[in-house]
């Protein structure tokens, strides 16, 4: 089963925040990490992507760097600002409360 | 066929971002590697080329749905930047047209400085007129009546023409008066103008000033220039009996007219029993200069020491007239036995040497007035006794020899400024010596540094002109592309990292350690001054070729790793590309040890024509290999027609780095100069500064004479 676009829609740019919270990562990355962990459950795609990249750029939440690899090919890889860091933790918070309210909407 | 697909695609998704041309790459080169990436992993599961390509461009979706999704993440910042830009394009071009507007002022008053330096030492005097030119040109300006004080009236074309209106437009000062009365003096052999207009305007003088026996004095001394001839000849003796030199002087004196010498003398006579003296030749001076204002920098300062030099001072050789004629008419009245009248001229001697005090404000006067007392003492004593009058001739012998002591002490403190030539400033050495004072370390220091910092001025006006003929290259660059391939220039931002990393290694830095160097007086050599200084031409050579290179290299370096993130196409780099810096460093390294070497010599005392062109030399063949190898680049690049986006972001992207070069060096450098300029103008003790004098030195100089002078002549014997 997958998930629908409008479900991961609000969610996108936590788990970004989430994900380069760990490690840098380009684009590409992000999206087979996203799949492979959800069991393709969510099936990101680039047209959900990269607005949401460029968003949290122009934001200050997350910053680029291009390094080019061994083959000449510049990648663009993405990591988390301050400003992205404190961001997360207020989103995190959020989905906490947001998943508890509808858990408790939902199964009781 | 496959590439083509893909960057159909790319051009589709970013159609949106066309009024950015830098993010539009940025996000085509995102997306294309990420295509490349999905290929790639097609290929690795076994799909063919086309396949996995096939695959990849439809898992893009809805292009339009992605293109609207970047437009609108990335739209906020577009117009931010663009807004940036724009505000950046405003401020920038009319700051880098004032920034060369104040660069060729500072390059004005170099020229101005180095014509007027070599006009003082070919001693030619300028007129007055062309002295102010200077001033007004750091914002002096002046009322009709100032230039009519300063130049007289310069509608005329003789010197005493012009002073004599000066003189008629203020009939009742005295100054203006005697000013005139000494341009007129000073044009006696102008065949324009006639000894007996000369003698009119002295009587008219005379009149006006009743109580000034200046008038008198060179009414006399005009009279005897035609009256009487008097020619000194120095004649070598040799004593049989000590078989040795013997010098002495052989007077031959002729009177041509003795009507016009007799009333001559009487005038004289007339201007000794006046209350004063004064040609007031100091006081117009200080007047002007006060008009001129107070200097704050090298130009304006040399102007007026330039202008006080060009004091034009006649009566001094008059006086000496007087002083050479007075002996030898006495003896002459004593010989036709006119006793009382021979004794009345003899004992005007203190008179007209105190006359001669009031009057000698300059170094010259007072010397011209000790050898006066040296050719009294040779004959007044002596007449005096012919006269039978033993007490005056010993009072008088006592005080003129005590005059003539005030010089032998002096001589014999004189110090030997050779010790210290190259440590004064080059305008201090033209000026100083003579006066033999001792000056302090720190002394000499300000008005040296105040060469140094005019030099140092020119150094950034030089860099300016670099950086600015950077840009006009790379707008000719710009426009050539553009021409040739149609291809409109891309500018890439730099980060606001990269920009403090240029400026940081490029100015800063080399600033810095210029700055370093120059404080270091054993390695920067600033404790000479700038003829003596080799070391010093490498100083400016690091800071002339490290600045534009560096900053260059950085900004190329920038643009390069952003085209290569960009997919832009650039010229292969060589292997030892990057470590150019490195040998650029050591080349200079060796340079300035090797500059370094005849500087040593100085240490000993040494100074050779090797020490210049050793400096000179290298100088002239490192700036002519960086010159060969910036045009071969040039030309090389001219052909690489595939590159021509990476030269023309190059080009671009370099005018807004070396213009902010050209206001920060203009902005932070020249204000910082002048201000150091002025204050150590105003610290200077010996040469610049000095209010409405020609130097501190000369007047301290003339203040310590006058003094002793007064002393000797008002001594009583014991």
């Amino acid at each position: 089963m997958t998930i629908g676009k409008e479900m991961t829609r609000g969610v996108a740019e936590p788990i970004i925040l989430n994900l380069l919270n760990n490690k840098e990562m380009y684009g590409y990355e992000i999206i087979k990490v996203v799949n492979e962990k959800t069991n393709n459950a969510f099936q990101w795609k680039e047209g959900t992507l990269y607005p949401c990249l460029h968003r949290l750029e122009a934001a200050g939440l997350i910053k680029n760097e291009w390094q080019i690899a061994a083959n000449g090919k510049p990648r663009k890889y993405y990591t988390l600002t301050r400003k992205g860091a404190a961001e997360l933790a207020v989103k995190q918070e959020e989905w906490n409360l947001f998943a508890k309210s509808v858990n408790v909407l939902l199964f009781a | 066929m496959k590439n083509d697909r893909i960057e159909n695609l790319l051009d589709e998704l970013s159609s949106g971002l066309q009024a950015d041309p830098e993010m539009r790459m940025d996000v085509k080169s995102e997306l294309r590697t990420h295509l490349d990436d999905k290929i790639a992993e097609g290929e690795n599961a076994g799909l063919s080329e086309t396949e996995s390509s096939e695959q990849a461009l439809k898992s893009f979706g809805d292009i339009v749905a992605i293109a609207d999704g970047l437009v609108a993440a990335n739209a906020s910042r577009m117009k931010l930047k663009a807004r940036l830009w724009r505000v950046a394009a405003i401020l920038l071009i009319p700051a880098v047209i004032i920034c060369a507007f104040i660069s060729f002022f500072q390059l004005a008053s170099t020229v101005a400085i180095l014509d007027i330096m070599s006009s003082f030492n070919s001693n030619i005097i300028k007129p007055p007129t062309w002295m102010k030119r200077s001033a007004e040109l750091f914002g002096k300006s002046y009322t009709a009546d100032e230039c009519f004080i300063l130049d007289g009236d310069t509608t005329k074309h003789e010197p005493w023409q012009q002073q004599k209106a000066l003189s008629d437009r203020f009939p009742s000062n005295k100054v203006y008066l005697a000013n005139y009365i000494l341009q007129l003096i000073n044009a006696v052999n102008n065949k324009k103008v006639t000894r007996q207009y000369i003698y009119s305007e002295l009587k008219r003088a005379e009149k006006l000033d009743p109580d000034n026996a200046f008038y008198n004095y060179m009414l006399a001394g005009v009279m005897l220039q035609k009256a009487c001839s008097y020619k000194t000849q120095i004649k070598s003796l040799k004593d049989g009996k000590k078989k040795r030199k013997r010098i002495k002087e052989i007077i031959d004196f002729k009177i041509n007219d003795r009507q016009l010498f007799k009333q001559a003398m009487q005038e004289y006579l007339a201007g000794t029993k006046k209350k004063h003296c004064h040609s007031y030749s100091m006081q117009l001076m200080r007047q002007r200069l006060n008009i001129m204002g107070e200097p704050t920098n090298f130009a304006t300062n040399l102007d007026q020491i330039m202008f006080a030099a060009g004091t034009v001072i006649p009566h001094v050789s008059l006086y000496r007239k007087l002083t050479q004629v007075l002996p030898q008419y006495a003896k002459l009245l004593i010989k036709e036995q006119t006793q009382e009248l021979a004794l009345r001229y003899i004992q005007s001697w203190h008179y007209f040497l105190q006359h001669q005090l009031d009057d000698s404000d300059y170094f010259i006067s007072v010397l011209v007035l000790i050898a006066s007392a040296k050719r009294f003492a040779d004959d007044l004593p002596s007449l005096y006794q012919e006269l039978g009058k033993k007490q005056q001739a010993g009072i008088t012998k006592t005080q003129l020899l005590q005059v003539i002591e005030v010089r032998e002490i002096w001589e014999k403190g004189k110090y030997d400024y050779r010790k210290d030539l190259n440590k004064m400033s080059i305008l201090g050495s033209m000026i100083l010596p003579a006066l033999g004072i001792k000056f302090s370390e720190q002394d000499l220091a300000s008005s040296r540094r105040i060469e140094y910092i005019n030099v140092e001025k020119s150094v950034i006006v030089i860099l300016n002109i670099l950086f600015i003929g950077g840009m006009l290259v790379a707008i000719g660059v710009i426009v050539t592309w553009r021409w040739r391939t149609g291809i409109n220039a891309i500018l890439l931002t730099p980060p606001l990292r990269t920009i403090g990393k240029i400026f940081l290694w490029g100015i800063i830095t080399p600033i810095a350690a210029y700055l370093l160097i120059s404080t270091l007086g054993t390695i920067g050599g600033h404790q000479y001054n700038l003829l003596y200084n080799s070391a010093f031409y490498f100083q400016i050579l690091l800071l002339l070729t490290l600045m534009p290179y560096i900053t260059f290299h950085l900004a190329k370096k920038y643009v390069s790793n952003r085209c290569q993130q960009l997919e832009i196409g650039l010229p292969a780099h060589k292997r030892w590309g990057n470590s150019r810096i490195i040998i650029l460093w050591s080349s200079m390294a060796i340079l300035t040890v090797a500059a370094l070497i005849p500087h040593a010599y100085i240490q000993f005392g040494k100074v050779t024509s090797y020490t210049f062109f050793t400096a000179i030399g290298l100088t002239f063949i490192y700036l002519l290999l960086i010159i060969v190898h910036t045009i071969a680049k040039f030309l090389t690049s001219f052909h690489q027609r595939q590159y021509a986006i990476y030269y023309g972001a190059l080009a671009k992207t370099l005018l807004p780095i070396f213009a902010s070069a050209v206001i920060f060096l203009t902005f932070t450098c020249i204000p910082y100069l002048n201000w150091r300029e002025a204050n150590l103008i105003k610290q200077d003790k010996i040469i610049f500064g000095a209010p409405g004098a020609f130097t501190h030195a000369e007047e301290k100089t003339v203040a310590y004479f006058k003094a002793q002078l007064e002393k000797a002549l008002n001594s009583k014997p014991k």
